[in-house]
């Protein structure tokens, strides 16, 4: 097997281990589904491109960090409508153990996603890797190309921000206590 | 409550795509999503490095410094630092006391906590930074640490330009100083230096804090932007719409700004913290460009 088909066989192993978590992140950031087809497209012709620059152990982040470009790069150039209430009308709440508490969860998400949305880019960015897409910090700071101590830093003065912004917002009146106090949070 | 509330568990519930409606979808072929393109893109390209070639030129920021020599020496990019970075720090022949006086004041830079980093000072003690306060009541642009409202209002600006920075050595400089070398980064303008931190002191006593300016241009960094690039980001703005230019980037000689009311002149970065957003979003858009 020659580099090139060495290449092939590897991003092919890769694509089919982790397009799927790439397509969720672009749903997560807003993308509309007609166009995470592009944006994947991108994606992981970058990744056939610079193939030898993708760390062992870290491809996941790796593609994260070259997704994360390529959807601000759609979102700057006005490409694309990508709006994350529409994504959050369209999809229905994870769990929905009946109507009121559906209703009010969907309403607690609401505020919770406007003051996340109030927040920097960047902020936002690293919250969401952390909760949505599970990763550590090492694995973040492949992403945004940062050390682990940065992106802990960065990620105790978003969550710090965020939790100011909650309050601002009225969320902590709006949730229900049995909900919202936790033993042992982190913010 | 708030300080009881796990933001990440909110968010985590709050996700439009929750992993587990992403495990069971049916991939398609690899060469179904790249279809002709990968066909054209042959064989792997040369790995492609984004960011530009530094060149050591000295900013035009800088030589508007008035007097140069000592306010460039005594004046820096000061950042918070990243906290447990510390525990990776050569911190070579540094007294034991005098790491715990570095740790102290650095944590407080990082948490933007004018009250911690002045409870590491002894009386009297002054700290200088790229700030130039209008109404300083020191000489030397040096400022008392007592003035608590100067302290916090340069840890605003901070905050605006969100400045991280990263402690990486610190070495003894004579019976009475350490030098500490930094790697400071300001978010909000993509931009990333080498400064030196100086901390005095008088025994164990903590007697100043300031910053120095190391390379303003590193070769070797992880944000986009060097003091080069910076410049380059204003040549681009002043061509591509000069009203925008002239907006977001009024210089003049002595041309102050406020925050929390306090005037200041920033010797480095002479941009308003109030149009940081504004300022970040041009930039962006400057290196969408290249």
């Amino acid at each position: 097997m020659d580099g090139s088909a060495e290449a092939e066989a590897m991003l092919t192993v890769l694509y089919q281990e982790h397009r799927p978590a790439i397509d969720a992140y672009c749903r997560r950031r807003g993308v509309p589904s007609e166009a995470v087809a592009d944006v994947l497209s991108d994606v992981f012709l970058t990744a056939w491109r610079r193939v030898a620059d993708i760390p062992p152990d870290a491809e996941l982040p790796w593609l994260y960090g070259v997704a994360r470009r390529i959807v601000l790069n759609h979102q700057r150039s006005g490409r694309r409508r990508m709006r994350l209430s529409a994504v959050l009308a369209s999809q229905p709440p994870p769990q929905s153990p009946d109507t009121e508490t559906q209703v009010v969860r969907r309403a607690e998400e609401r505020i919770l996603l406007a003051a996340l949305a109030s927040l920097r880019p960047d902020d936002q960015e690293i919250i969401r890797l952390r909760a949505w897409e599970e990763l550590s910090s090492v694995e973040i700071g492949i992403v945004l190309g940062i050390s682990p101590p940065a992106v802990d830093m960065r990620l105790t003065r978003a969550k710090r921000r965020l939790g100011r912004a909650l309050s601002a917002a009225g969320y902590f009146e709006a949730v229900s206590p049995p909900r919202t106090v936790r033993n042992g949070g982190t913010s | 409550m708030s300080r009881e509330f796990d933001v990440i568990e909110a968010v985590r519930r709050a996700n439009p795509v929750p992993p587990a409606s992403v495990t069971d979808e049916v991939v398609p072929p690899l060469k179904d999503v790249l279809g002709s393109r990968l066909e054209r893109s042959g064989a792997m390209s040369p790995i492609t490095k984004e960011r530009e070639t530094p060149t050591k030129a000295v900013p035009r920021r800088v030589r508007y410094l008035g007097s140069a020599a000592v306010v460039v020496a005594m004046l820096g990019l000061a950042g918070s630092l990243v906290l447990s970075q510390r525990s990776g720090v050569d911190w070579g022949a540094v007294a034991p006391d005098q790491r715990a006086v570095v740790a102290q004041v650095t944590e407080a830079i990082e948490n933007n906590d004018p009250d911690a980093f002045a409870s590491a000072f002894g009386e009297g003690a002054v700290f200088a930074t790229h700030l130039d306060f209008v109404d300083r009541s020191s000489c030397c642009d040096a400022y008392p640490v007592e003035r608590g409202d100067l302290v916090t209002a340069w840890m605003a600006v901070n905050e605006a330009w969100g400045l991280e920075s990263d402690l990486r050595s610190c070495e003894p400089e004579g019976d009475a100083a350490v030098r500490c070398s930094v790697r400071a980064s300001w978010q909000n303008l993509q931009l990333e230096i080498r400064e030196s931190w100086l901390f005095v002191f008088e025994g164990s006593e903590l007697r100043s804090f300031g910053t120095l300016f190391d390379d303003l241009n590193p070769v070797e960094r992880s944000m986009p932007l060097d003091f080069s690039g910076l410049e380059a980001w204003e040549a681009w703005l002043q061509e591509r719409d000069p009203a925008e230019y002239e907006r977001l980037l009024p210089y003049g000689e002595g041309f102050e700004r406020v925050i929390d009311s306090v005037p200041f002149w920033s010797n480095i970065l002479r941009y308003d913290p109030a149009l940081a957003t504004e300022i970040r979003a041009s930039i962006d858009d400057y290196l969408a460009t290249r």
